[in-house]
């Protein structure tokens, strides 16, 4: 190991970014901190053809997600176990999150329920919900007179 | 024995405003490895970087978003941009050998330890 030189303030000055952390993180603001799978985050857009709903869940295996479409709910559950099953492990460090989870998402009724698909791929679950024909923007020409 | 943790290195400070990720990782050890597990959900293979750095084990990175102007958002609860975390490399460890594997957004960075520091059985001859 190297030989650093103590500098007093240096180790004040990190406290001090430890506690802006501390403060950032118990009032939920944006410290930059991936949010705790107990709430994996949620990304939803909608383009013309489609709304596409992305989940952040790393780690976790294909057939560990569970998903199902209801009244229009699209509800996202699964669990994810730590894996320091071992005894002859020792861990130094946790700042995972692990438990189980579910999100659920209200969508429009505008939704093609028998033409969802879903891939999963490094660790983000993307869900695309197609439209309806009746719902998808058209382009009318209108004759002016 | 000198464990892996965080280093609060004022180089990090100076530029943290740079980074608005900030991964969780995991780190344990076992008798022949120590291991660190980081979550970077949607991160591209090639924009992970691992590298040594005197006695430093330095990860980076950077998380794209893909923005469409046409698209309508209704949800962002997603976060991008760059991350940078450091850690002190153990003495124990055989930094030549420090493996890594990207499966499932779940990085695992493997350091073995130097074959003279592992536990060995003596047997009574």
């Amino acid at each position: 190991m190297a030989i650093v030189r103590w500098k007093p303030m240096r180790e004040l000055m990190s406290l001090r970014d430890e506690m802006d952390r501390m403060f950032d993180s118990f009032w939920g603001e944006n410290d930059g901190r991936d949010g705790g799978m107990l709430m994996p985050p949620v990304d939803m857009i909608e383009n013309d053809d489609n709304f596409v709903v992305s989940v952040e869940l790393p780690g976790l295996k294909k057939d560990e997600i569970k998903m199902t479409m209801q009244n229009n709910v699209l509800t996202i559950s699964g669990s994810k176990k730590h894996e320091f099953e071992s005894k002859e492990d020792t861990v130094h460090r946790v700042e995972r999150s692990y438990g189980s989870f579910c999100r659920s998402i209200s969508l429009s009724s505008t939704i093609d329920s028998s033409a969802i698909k879903a891939s999963y791929d490094s660790g983000v679950l993307k869900v695309t919900l197609p439209k309806v024909e009746e719902a998808k923007p058209k382009e009318i020409a209108i004759d002016i007179k | 024995m000198i464990r892996f943790d965080l280093i609060p290195q004022s180089r990090v400070r100076t530029v943290r405003r740079e980074y608005s990720l900030y991964p969780s990782v995991d780190i344990s050890e076992n008798k022949d490895n120590y291991s660190l597990k980081f979550e970077i959900p949607g991160m591209a293979r090639e924009d992970v970087k691992i590298w040594i750095e005197k006695d430093m084990l330095m990860v980076s990175g950077e998380k794209k978003q893909n923005l469409d102007e046409n698209e309508i958002r209704h949800l962002g609860e997603r976060r991008f941009g760059k991350f940078e975390r450091s850690f002190w490399i153990p003495e124990d460890a055989d930094r030549e050998k420090v493996k890594a594997e990207f499966v499932n957004g779940l990085l695992t960075i493997t350091v073995p330890k130097a074959a003279e520091s592992r536990p060995r059985e003596i047997k009574i001859g």
